[in-house]
């Protein structure tokens, strides 16, 4: 009593019984691959808050003395800007080790006839974006032959392979979601066709469409709540031991760990398929039932 | 009155006509008709029987009455409506004001007596609670108040024709169409059925009731719609046909 059975025996039918097991294991994949599109996001957001680096080339003067004076003007001004960590002249070392692979290993003296610019980093807080044109304005306004680079070190092959694998598990993630939804729509439309009877019954006594529909729209739902639940709590541990237990052995094999965001959006993957499921439901019951008059 | 001609008959308290049948004919498939020129009008609160030797159409008229066929020719107009013109939703809803009970049950198997009961209820949005209290009563005054739990499977012949009959009459239908409902019910509830019925068409409800009995027609009289080979021949007094 108390109206918790369906009126159409959804569950009798093979198609109906392992929809759970379907959307179950489609939920599992949909959450995987959404976990590698959030975790390269993860590692492209955290390269990008790296910190910048400029590197100011201030010409060599022939007044050791007033050269100096020019470097603490330019280097007082540069630690004035907002978002600047620190600057640090280049060492001699550095320098050496920089015009190394022009000049080769020179002697002291041959290096001591070279003029060179004298070089300082300038370090920004991470996540800070320098502003180029503003810095070299200000540095210019000191000494207005000097230069501006930026020399921040690049992601490299990481951060293409990371945008790369977000496109790739995003593009499987709705992949996986539209399967969902043709399997939904295809095992609506079989359970539809052998429960004609029923349907036809329900109809007999004056049930709407909306009504009927919304027998498949339950089920479907039921079975999305039961099997996206077992799905992602499989995909959760999956994630979870890809991510931390190769850390016990002293390894990593995910270069990233899911921020508090990443589980966020994780925990959509099976809200988002049980919508799509119930909704799939519904359109493929009441497009099947517009047939019948 | 001849064949095909508009049969009007008696039981007709109010004369308002809820369901007119113009000129109907109906076939199966490619088939030959099964019904020809029907021509007939029911009133509101009125009772008939619809009778006739097998074969003769009576399960077809009652499924074009019941809106689950359309006619091959001619029109049915129910409740002011030309069901060939109205929409799905209208056909929803003129459907839920007819209390069907059909010869073979077509009760749910997996629903409980309780619930296939209270289908039509909730299929309106009657309120459980609601729900609760009529089914309850319906089935209780039935003699199923033990068995609301059963399955169909698990009850007698005669008890799935009473969860039918229940299900037909727990909305308190403008119109009952009863294919045969006391063929599988023993004699003591016979009588309990026809003051079921009885009572609904003095509350209101037109009843059409396909029957086989004599015993019936002429326990209780009411007029008598009698088919022959498809065709509706005419009204025959209850008395007549008793004697028949």
């Amino acid at each position: 009593m108390g109206g918790e059975a369906l009126d159409l025996p959804l569950d009798d039918t093979p198609a109906s019984r392992f929809l759970a097991w379907l959307i179950g294991g489609l939920v599992f994949l949909a959450a995987l691959a959404c976990a590698v599109a959030v975790l390269a996001q993860g590692a492209i957001d955290r390269l990008a808050e790296r910190p910048r680096i400029l590197t100011v080339a201030l010409p060599a003067v022939d007044d050791p003395a007033e050269g100096e004076a020019e470097l603490a003007r330019v280097r007082a001004a540069l630690e004035a800007l907002p978002g600047v960590a620190w600057t640090v002249l280049v060492s001699q070392e550095e320098l050496d080790k920089l015009v190394e692979p022009w000049i080769g290993r020179a002697s002291a003296e041959a290096r001591a006839e070279l003029i060179l610019p004298r070089l300082v980093d300038v370090r920004f807080q991470p996540g800070v974006v320098p502003d180029l044109e503003e810095v070299t304005r200000r540095v210019r306004a000191i000494a207005p032959a000097a230069m501006v680079d930026e020399t921040s070190p690049s992601g490299g092959a990481l951060e293409e392979v990371a945008r790369r694998l977000r496109w790739i598990g995003g593009g499987a993630g709705l992949l996986v979601l539209t399967v969902l939804v043709v399997v939904v729509v295809l095992v609506t439309r079989a359970s539809l066709d052998l429960h004609d009877e029923t349907v036809d019954l329900l109809r007999l006594l004056g049930a709407p469409d909306r009504y009927v529909a919304r027998q498949f729209e339950l089920h479907a739902m039921a079975s999305a709540l039961r099997g996206g639940s077992v799905g992602f709590a499989l995909a959760l541990g999956t994630i979870l031991g890809l991510v931390h237990l190769p850390a016990l052995f002293g390894t990593r094999l995910v270069p990233a760990v899911p921020r508090p965001l990443d589980w966020i959006l994780l925990a959509t993957v099976p809200v988002v398929a049980a919508l799509l499921v119930t909704l799939s439901a519904r359109f493929a019951a009441i497009h099947g039932l517009a047939r019948l008059r | 009155m001849s064949a095909g001609s508009d049969t009007r008959v008696d039981g007709d308290r109010s004369g308002r006509a809820i369901l007119q049948l113009h000129g109907v004919g109906m076939r199966y498939g490619s088939g030959d008709e099964v019904l020809r020129d029907i021509d007939l009008t029911i009133n509101a609160g009125s009772f008939h029987y619809l009778v006739g030797p097998s074969g003769a159409g009576k399960s077809s008229l009652l499924r074009l009455m019941s809106l689950s066929a359309a006619p091959s020719r001619g029109n049915v107009v129910l409740f002011g409506r030309d069901v060939a013109l109205v929409d799905r939703d209208e056909l929803g809803r003129l459907r839920r004001r007819i209390g069907v009970v059909f010869q073979d049950f077509r009760l749910l198997d997996h629903l409980s007596a309780f619930d296939n009961v209270a289908l039509p209820l909730r299929i309106g949005g009657a309120d459980e609670e609601q729900i609760s209290s009529y089914v309850s009563q319906m089935l209780g005054w039935l003699g199923l108040a033990e068995r609301m739990e059963a399955k169909p499977a698990q009850l007698s012949m005669g008890q799935r024709q009473l969860v039918t009959v229940a299900r037909a009459v727990v909305t308190k239908p403008d119109l009952l169409l009863a294919d045969e409902p006391t063929s599988n019910v023993e004699p003591a509830r016979v009588e309990r059925l026809m003051f079921l019925f009885s009572e609904l068409h003095r509350l209101g409800t037109a009843v059409v009731l396909a029957t086989h009995s004599r015993e019936l027609i002429r326990r209780w009289p009411f007029p008598v719609l009698h088919l022959e080979r498809g065709r509706l021949i005419r009204p025959v007094p209850a008395d007549r046909t008793a004697a028949e």
